[in-house]
This record gives C-alpha cells, sequence and structure tokens, in this order.
C-alpha cells in the first residue's frame, strides 16, 4: 500500500499547543483527519494471569484465546509481566524467548488471526525443563481495528 | 507547556470533566501516532535485504512491524531475529536470517523517533466508570462515508482507544543502559528502538526485543532499561498513556 495519509486533508484538524492549526504540519498536530491512527476496540484489552504447570512437555500450551471475529487480521500488541522475578526483564513484548543464553527454546507468543487471538507457549523439545515451571506470569494485550 | 484552548475528548463511559489522562480518547495537548504509511512485504527464506518502504521523511521516523506465517497466524515481528531498519529515507528489512519465508506488516508514523518530548499528567486520578453511553466523536478518513460500520474506515473514534504519547527521548552517547522518570503513577506501555552499531551503520535504527541480556523495568514513576553485554548503544523510547499490566 505505502503512503496512506493525505496530507492535505482539512476536514478535522487540531493542533498540538503552542502551533497555530493553520501552518501547523502533520508531526505538530494532535489529530489530523488525513491520517488513519492505531485505534483499539474497547472490549479487545485485556489481562491474562497464568501460572506454568509444574512440569511441560515439547508442544504448544495454549494459555488464552480471545474473540475478535473482525473478518480480517487485527494489528496486535502484548506484553508479558514477570510476576516472580525470575528473567532479568520484567516487561518484554511478545513473542519472547524464555531462556536465557539459548537461541533457540521456549517462547511465549501472542498471535492473530482473523477470528482469534491466542496467547501461547510453545515448549521446544530442546527446553522441556524450564525456569518458567509453576512461575506466575501477566500478560495484557489489545487488539487494533487496524489491519 | 502553554494555555491552549483545544479539546479532549473522553472514552465511551467517562465524563470529559473528570476523566484521567488515560481515561481520554485523544486530547490536544498530547499528540497520537499518526499512520504515514504502511503495507506488506514478502520476505523469502534464508538471508535476505529488502528495501520495504522508501519514506523519505528527513527523520527517522518511528515505526513497527509484525510478521505473519504461511497459515494466516499475525504477530509482532520477532526483534531479536528479524533486523528491519529505519533511517532518514528507507524502511529496510537488512541481512536478516528467517528459516522459512514470511510476511512482513509494517506502519510508518508521522512522527521523528528521536523526539525529546513530555506531555504531563494533567489528570492522574482515574474517574468511575459511569454509563455505556457513547456521546462523542468520529472521523472518518478522506474518502470514506462517516457512516461506515468499519471501524477501520476512521481517522479517530472516542468509542476506540487511540495511543497517547506521554513521553519519548533518546541518548546521543552510547550508553549501556539508562532511566527516565515518568508522572503517570502507573507502568506505562513502551516501545524500544536502538542504534545498534554492532549490527547496523550509524543512523540506523531497530526495535530492539528484551532477551537475557536486555531488559526493560517499568514502574509508576520510572521506565528502565539494561544492556549487560558491552558495548553501549543508543536509544529511544516511546512510553505511552496506557498502562502496561492492566487494563486501565
Amino acid at each position: 500500500m505505502g503512503k496512506t495519509s493525505v496530507d492535505n486533508d482539512k476536514a478535522f484538524l487540531i493542533s498540538l499547543p503552542g502551533y497555530d492549526v493553520k501552518s501547523a504540519t502533520p508531526e505538530q498536530m494532535a489529530v489530523h483527519s488525513g491520517f488513519d491512527y492505531p485505534k483499539i476496540e474497547e472490549d479487545m484489552v485485556g489481562v491474562v494471569d497464568y501460572t506454568v504447570p509444574a512440569s511441560v512437555s515439547a508442544g504448544t500450551i495454549t494459555i488464552a484465546t480471545v474473540d475478535h471475529n473482525l473478518g480480517y487480521i487485527p494489528k496486535v500488541m502484548c506484553f508479558i509481566e514477570d510476576l516472580d522475578n525470575i528473567f532479568n526483564t520484567e516487561y518484554a513484548i511478545l513473542p519472547y524467548l524464555t531462556d536465557p543464553g539459548l537461541s533457540t527454546g521456549d517462547v511465549f507468543h501472542c498471535t492473530v488471526n482473523t477470528t482469534q487471538l491466542k496467547l501461547t507457549y510453545v515448549i521446544d523439545a530442546t527446553a522441556t525443563s524450564p525456569v518458567t515451571l509453576g512461575h506466575d506470569f501477566k500478560f495484557k494485550y489489545q487488539i487494533w481495528v487496524n489491519d | 507547556m502553554s494555555k491552549t484552548y483545544g479539546i479532549k475528548v473522553s472514552r465511551k463511559g467517562y465524563d470529559v470533566k473528570t476523566a484521567s489522562d488515560k481515561q481520554l480518547a485523544f486530547s490536544s495537548q498530547w499528540p497520537l501516532l499518526p499512520i504515514e504509511a504502511e503495507g506488506t512485504y514478502n520476505i523469502a527464506s534464508g538471508t535476505q535485504t529488502y528495501t520495504i518502504y522508501n519514506h523519505n521523511l528527513g527523520y527517522v521516523p518511528v515505526f513497527m512491524c509484525w510478521e505473519e506465517d504461511a497459515s494466516g497466524n499475525l504477530e509482532v515481528m520477532d526483534a531479536s531475529y528479524r533486523n528491519v531498519i529505519a533511517d532518514t529515507s528507507d524502511l529496510i528489512y537488512k541481512a536478516s536470517y528467517s528459516a522459512s519465508a514470511f510476511t512482513l506488516h509494517y506502519k510508518v508514523f508521522r512522527r521523528p523517533l528521536l523526539t525529546e518530548y513530555d506531555a504531563g499528567s494533567l489528570i492522574s486520578t482515574d474517574a468511575t466508570e459511569k454509563d455505556s453511553g457513547d456521546y462523542g466523536i468520529i472521523v472518518s478518513l478522506p474518502g470514506k462515508d462517516v457512516s461506515s460500520t468499519d471501524k477501520r474506515d476512521f481517522s479517530v473514534r472516542s468509542d476506540v482507544r487511540q495511543l497517547m504519547i506521554h513521553k519519548t527521548g533518546y541518548t546521543t552517547t552510547p550508553v549501556g543502559d539508562g532511566t527516565v522518570t515518568h508522572s503517570l503513577g502507573y507502568n506505562p506501555m513502551y516501545w524500544m528502538y536502538t542504534e545498534n552499531t554492532n549490527r547496523n551503520d550509524a543512523g540506523e535504527w531497530s526495535l530492539i526485543a528484551e532477551t537475557d541480556d536486555f531488559y526493560i523495568s517499568s514502574s509508576t514513576t520510572q521506565f528502565t532499561w539494561v544492556l549487560f553485554t558491552p558495548p553501549g548503544m543508543n536509544w529511544a523510547y516511546i512510553l505511552f498513556k496506557d498502562p502496561v499490566n492492566e487494563v486501565g
């Protein structure tokens, strides 16, 4: 698609503090009707608490699913919080590789298709005793109404 | 910040007179993230370099990428493996390996990444949600009907959330870590970028993923990042008026 914005659209313009709306550039606008913005459905924002089982085997664990039924693949953002402080990082954007120092291993994913968002934990065959066993995590997801 | 005669629009269910900053859909007091360009690009397996998009903005823009597999499953691009960089003219998938082909989705935003900005906090105490009525505003995109039922046809709407920028900043001298304070009173959502000259050229900025040697901490007052492995890099961050660990 490439450029989707229309710089010279003047239907609805709100400039930022200190800028004249008649001469402000798009970068100096709070809202510009010639531009689309990331938009997030109110009922498609959520938090999921999850405890990794005490033992796992290779494969995919489904943590949660959320139906959106938008009929297209929306953009999505998802963060993980390490509630038990077992990782160096407190927060991470998914996907997140959980095994320090490994180039492959267990990964938390947040994927979305045309109907559903899915939180998963993929256990690699080489890492079936991850440091996450029995530990608590929180996920914050948001589904955009942008494709 | 100067006095203004602007506008603020609350999210559905909140009284605009008492809504906290994050309960607003948007406000003239701070910017959103305007989408300059977007699209997809088919990435072949193996090690590839592609110019994804020539933005020609003259500055390094904020950008975000996702990847879609052959089965139609999409997630945020794994920045620990994929190397997408933005410079002052292009968005480039650079010398990056993938075991299988995939479709890269990108959005380039009309905002310089290297911007020092602090919106401040005007109202930090949340209002109680009152009703589910929506007495707000919808603004359709050029060429789209304002009566459309497809929310993709709209620039902004008060019945959805917009990503509101709270604070942005960057470093000009390579460092291993950094801490910035913020006045939000909750742990903010963030995007993080680096000018990694171990991997790319100077002036090329990429997304960075949290790994075993790079971590993020986001408290109610501070945002901290740490890279364990030297040498240091330059960094750019965006903090949003949106909690990273609650619905908000």
